[in-house]
C-alpha cells in the first residue's frame, strides 16, 4: 500500500524521502535487472540455428532475458508499492543519536 | 574463510573465455551499478554503527540474501563444482548436513544472545562472557584471519581475471582491490551487503542455464547418475561406504554427522564473524534471527547449481581432471565457455567476478569492524566520540586493503601459501566455537576458562594433524581428518574448560544479563510484539531441516 506523504513533510525532509525511495536496494536490483534483461533477451529474438544448436537446442538469451525482465519488474513493482515510510527531521536525529550512543558503548563493567 | 574441501589446483591456463562486446558491456554495466551505489549510501553513512552495521536497519531478506551471498564467494562455487567432479555427490554434505542444521540453530538458539545482549561484533561476545585475554585471542585470530584470507581470495579473483579473460595478474590484482577499496569507504557494510544481494541474483541467473542445459544433455539427474555408474557407488550416493572401514572419501558417518555436521559447521557458521556481522545489521531482534534461516533455504539448493554441473562436466567436457586436460577447478567455467550463448555468458562471468569481490568486500568489512571496536576501542584508544571510530574504521579499510594486495602478491609468488593460510586458521575455528558454546549453556563455567578452551582445544586440533601428517595415526583422507581433529578438539576444548573452571570462579548473574542460557535479554523493540506465525523462526527452520532431509532422500532414490 502507497502511504501519502504525511502533510507536515518539510521540503528537506521530502527530498530526503524522494533519495530513499530511489536509493532504496529494490531499485536498482530492479533497474539492473530490467537493462540486463533487454540486452541479453535481443539477441535471444534473433538468435540463429547455430546459436540455439549451441545451448542443447535450448533458447538460453530468450528464457534468461526474460526471466530477469520478469524479476526487474517484480522488484520495482514491490517498492512502487510499498515505498519506506518517510521519516522527520527529528526521528532522524533521535535514530542518529541511538546509533552514535551503541557505536560508543564502553567495554563492560568489571 | 570458507567451509569447503580443500581445492589446490588453478585454473588451466588453456581455458580463455571468448566473449563478445556485449558480453564486455553488461561487466561493465554491472560495476557502474556498484560504485553507484557507493555513491547513493555515502549520505547514510553518519555513525560508526552506520559503516560497521549497517544502521542496524535492515529488513530480514536483505541482510538473508547477504548471509548466503557472503559465503557463495567464487571460491565456493568453483571449489564445489571440482570437488563434484572429483568426489561426486558426497559433496552435498558440505549443504545438509554441513550447513543448513547450523544455519538454523544460529537463527533459533543462538541469536538472541547476539542481538539482545547490543554485542556489536563476536569477538565482544566473549568480552562479556569471559574476560579479556579470551577476547583478545579471538580479535587477533579473526583479525589476521580476515585480512589474510582477503588477499587469497584478491589472487584467486585475478588469476580468474588473468586466465578466462587475459588481463595481466598485477594490473587485476590492484584494479579489483580498488575498487573494493572505493565502494566500502563510500558506504561501509551497507554497500558491501547491497552488492551481495545484487550480486546473488546474478550469479544464479548465470548458473541457472548451465544446470538446465548439463541436465539435458546428460538426461536428467537420473540419467547422469546412471551413467556416472561407472565411478563407483559412492560417487552418485553420499552415504554409501560411510560406514567405520568403508571407503567413501568423505570419511565415516560419525566424522560426517559430529566431526562435520557439529563442530566444524558450527563453529563456521555461528561464530565466523564475517556471516553473524550480516545478521547483527538486521532492523531488530525478529529480523536478526530469522536472517540465517532465510539464507538456509537456498544453501538447500546451490549444490544443484555447484555440485551436479560439476559432475555433468566430466562427461561433457572432454578430458577434465586429466594430465594434460582442463583441472576440476575449470569444470564451471568450461561448461559456460561451451553453452553458454553471447549476453548470458557476460552474466554468468559478471555473477563470477562479482562473487569474487564480495568474498573478499566480506572480509574486509568484518576485518574493520572488529580492528576498529575490538582491540582499538578496547585496548588503544578508548572513550573517544563516535566519529572518531568512524575516521579509525575508514583508516583501518584503507589499510587492511593494502596488506591484502601485498598478501596476494605474495600468494602469487607461493603457490600453496593458500591452502597454509586455510589450514592454518581452521586450527582455531572450533575451540573458538566450543568456548561460545559452553558459555552460553553452561552459566558457571568460569571468567578464565574460555581462554583455556582456546588454548587446548587448538592444540588438540593441530596436534590431531600433526601426528596424521607424520604417519603416527591414520585416517582414511584428508577430509577425515580435518573431522575428527574437530572432534577431539570440542572434546579437549570443553574439558579443558570444566577442569579451568574448578578455580576460576563464575561471573555473578548481574554480569551475565543477556549473555547466557535462561537469563537473555529480549530486544525491547521485539518485546510485546508477538511475530506473526509466518514470521516465527522456529517454524522456517524447521522446515529447512525437513528440506535438507528429503533431498537427502531425493538423492538417494533418482
Amino acid at each position: 500500500m502507497a502511504r501519502a506523504a504525511k502533510p507536515e513533510l518539510t521540503p528537506e525532509e521530502a527530498k530526503n524521502w524522494r533519495l530513499a525511495k530511489l536509493f532504496d536496494l529494490r531499485s536498482f536490483i530492479g533497474a539492473l535487472l530490467l537493462i540486463f534483461g533487454v540486452l541479453v533477451i535481443i539477441p535471444g529474438i534473433v538468435a540463429g540455428k547455430a546459436t540455439i544448436d549451441k545451448s542443447a537446442g535450448i533458447n538460453l538469451s530468450l528464457w534468461i532475458g526474460g526471466l530477469m525482465l520478469v524479476m526487474g519488474a517484480f522488484f520495482v513493482t514491490w517498492i512502487l508499492l510499498k515505498p519506506p515510510p518517510p521519516v522527520t527531521t527529528a526521528e532522524m536525529e533521535a535514530a542518529r543519536k541511538a546509533r552514535e550512543e551503541f557505536g560508543t558503548q564502553g567495554p563492560p563493567t568489571h | 574463510m570458507t567451509l569447503t574441501v580443500a581445492v589446490s589446483e588453478p585454473l588451466a591456463a588453456g581455458l580463455r573465455l571468448s566473449l563478445a562486446p556485449l558480453d564486455y558491456t553488461l561487466l561493465v554495466i554491472y560495476f557502474i551499478f556498484v560504485i553507484g551505489i557507493g555513491f547513493a549510501l555515502r549520505r547514510l553513512v553518519q555513525t560508526s554503527t552506520d559503516f560497521f552495521l549497517s544502521g542496524r536497519s535492515l529488513p530480514s531478506w536483505i541482510t538473508g540474501i547477504a548471509f548466503i551471498s557472503a559465503n557463495l564467494g567464487a571460491i565456493e562455487i568453483l571449489g564445489m563444482a571440482a570437488s563434484g567432479a572429483q568426489y561426486g555427490v558426497s559433496v552435498v554434505h558440505y549443504y545438509w548436513i554441513g550447513a543448513v542444521p547450523a544455519m538454523v540453530f544460529l537463527g533459533v538458539v543462538m541469536m538472541p544472545f547476539y542481538y539482545g545482549s547490543r554485542v556489536r561484533s563476536v569477538p565482544e561476545y566473549l568480552l562479556r562472557r569471559f574476560d579479556r585475554k579470551t577476547h583478545l585471542v579471538n580479535a587477533i585470530i579473526f583479525v589476521l584471519a580476515s585480512v589474510l584470507i582477503a588477499g587469497v581470495n584478491l589472487f584467486a579473483l585475478a588469476a580468474v581475471l588473468e586466465s578466462l579473460l587475459g588481463i595481466p595478474l598485477a594490473i587485476a590484482i590492484v584494479a579489483s582491490a580498488l575498487f573494493v577499496l572505493s565502494y566500502i569507504l563510500l558506504g561501509g557494510l551497507s554497500s558491501a551487503i547491497y552488492n551481495e544481494v545484487m550480486q546473488f541474483f546474478v550469479i544464479l541467473l548465470g548458473l541457472v542455464p548451465l544446470i538446465i542445459v548439463a541436465l539435458r544433455e546428460t538426461g536428467g539427474i537420473h540419467g547422469l547418475f546412471s551413467k556416472l555408474a561407472t565411478q563407483g557407488t559412492a560417487f552418485t550416493h553420499p552415504w554409501a561406504g560411510t560406514g567405520l572401514g568403508g571407503h567413501n572419501p568423505f570419511g565415516d558417518w560419525i566424522g560426517i554427522v559430529f566431526g562435520l555436521g557439529f563442530c566444524l559447521s558450527f563453529a563456521y557458521w555461528t561464530t565466523n564473524f564475517a556471516e553473524v556481522q550480516r545478521a547483527m545489521s538486521a532492523k531488530d531482534e525478529a529480523n536478526a534471527r530469522l536472517t540465517p534461516i532465510i539464507a538456509a533455504y537456498p544453501k538447500a539448493i546451490i549444490p544443484f547449481a555447484t555440485v551436479i554441473p560439476g559432475m555433468a562436466a566430466i562427461l561433457l567436457i572432454p578430458g577434465l581432471g586429466t594430465a594434460g586436460g582442463l583441472t576440476f577447478t575449470d569444470a564451471i567455467p568450461a561448461l559456460m565457455n561451451k553453452y553458454l550463448p553471447v549476453g548470458v555468458l557476460g552474466v554468468a562471468v559478471t555473477g563470477l567476478l562479482a562473487a569474487f569481490m564480495a568474498g573478499m568486500a566480506a572480509n574486509v568489512s568484518s576485518f574493520n569492524a572488529v580492528w576498529t571496536y575490538d582491540i582499538w576501542q578496547n585496548y588503544i584508544r578508548p572513550g573517544r566520540p563516535d566519529s572518531y571510530y568512524l575516521r579509525v574504521g575508514r583508516i583501518t579499510t584503507a589499510v587492511g586493503v593494502f596488506i591484502g594486495i601485498g598478501t596476494a602478491f605474495i600468494a602469487a609468488g607461493y603457490n600453496n601459501i593458500s591452502n597454509y593460510f586455510q589450514a592454518l586458521f581452521s586450527f582455531f575455528n572450533v575451540p573458538i566455537f566450543v568456548a561460545f558454546i559452553v558459555g552460553m549453556f553452561w552459566r558457571k563455567a568460569g571468567r578464565g576458562s574460555g581462554f583455556w578452551g582456546l588454548i587446548v582445544g587448538t592444540a588438540f586440533s593441530f596436534g590431531t594433524w600433526v601426528l596424521y601428517k607424520l604417519g603416527v595415526i591414520h585416517f582414511r583422507s584428508d577430509i577425515a581428518e580435518t573431522q575428527w581433529g574437530a572432534i577431539f578438539g570440542f572434546l579437549a576444548g570443553g574439558l579443558a574448560m570444566a577442569i579451568a573452571t574448578i578455580w576460576s570462579k563464575p561471573k555473578p548473574i548481574s554480569e551475565l544479563k543477556g549473555l547466557v542460557w535462561g537469563h537473555a535479554v529480549r530486544d525491547p523493540e521485539t518485546v510485546g510484539k508477538k511475530p506473526p506465525r509466518y514470521k516465527s523462526p522456529l517454524l522456517w527452520g524447521i522446515g529447512a531441516l525437513v528440506l535438507s532431509a528429503l533431498l537427502y532422500v531425493y538423492i538417494e532414490v533418482v
